[in-house]
């Protein structure tokens, strides 16, 4: 998927650990694993402006895109 | 795969239809045994096979041998073991809603596997009902021997519920596939 969840960096950069952020944005830490992981289809805005909230950084902290490179023939 | 038996609106709709889930979950096994015991008492009773028969077939049977009867209640045994069968998996849909797993394509498939193994009963009722007014007039010389096919309004009512049940199930399916579709968005 060309969408990359740069979540894990931004943890890193924050020196927080997912369970932390799991308890202060109201999610489990098993979604946070599959959020990290890019594991899912979509992410609700509260959800993406309570991780903005408590990491303070902006929604393309987090999300990248990474288009698929062109099919070789 | 996304949890979503911890979610609120899961959890109230447990406490709202738990109850029913339990009552219904241990109705399936009862009812089950109900039908097993009440096959045994009329296939062991040789006097109420006879005037069961003689009232169905419209006839005067002499006393149905053992052997009949016993292959009788084999044949009975077919329509029993599919309601069995259904009532397991109503027990299974019941469980699972109780932990939760409500919405899930497991519970959707576990659906429709008990509308067509209750489909299958039903049917196979149905089957039985020639082959045993035969099975009964075996005995008799030819000519007094009988081919009997009745069908109840009870038996149109059971089709028609568990043919909308299969319709249901497939709705479910879909409905589940959607469910699963937003438990992936966090």
């Amino acid at each position: 998927m060309p969408i990359v969840v740069s979540l894990d960096v931004m943890l890193a950069r924050r020196k927080m650990r997912s369970r932390e952020l799991a308890e202060r944005i109201g999610i489990t830490e098993q979604n946070v694993s599959l959020l990290k992981s890019g594991k899912v289809k979509g992410i609700r805005f509260d959800t993406l402006e309570a991780i903005c909230r408590v990491l303070d950084c902006q929604p393309g902290d987090l999300l990248e895109f990474h288009p698929d490179p062109p099919e070789t023939r | 795969m996304i949890d979503t038996s911890s979610r609120p609106s899961v959890a109230a709709l447990r406490a709202r239809i738990g109850w029913l889930c339990q009552i219904l979950r241990f109705a399936a096994p009862a009812y089950a045994l109900w039908v097993l015991v009440l096959l045994v008492l009329h296939w062991s009773d040789a006097s109420e096979v006879t005037r069961a028969y003689s009232h169905w077939l419209r006839a005067e049977l002499v006393e149905v041998p053992a052997s009949q009867r016993l292959a009788g209640f084999l044949v009975h045994m077919i329509p029993w073991g599919l309601t069995a069968l259904a009532c397991g998996y109503l027990w299974k849909l019941f469980s699972g809603f109780l932990a939760g797993q409500v919405f899930s394509l497991e519970a959707a498939l576990t659906l429709r596997r008990l509308a067509l193994a209750g489909l299958a009963s039903v049917t196979a009722d149905l089957v039985a009902r020639p082959i045993l007014s035969v099975l009964m007039t075996i005995h008799l010389p030819p000519g007094s021997r009988h081919l009997g096919f009745f069908v109840l309004p009870h038996d149109m009512l059971n089709l028609m519920f568990l043919g909308g049940l299969l319709a249901l199930a497939q709705v479910f399916k879909v409905a589940a596939e959607i469910a699963e579709d937003n438990a992936a968005i966090v």
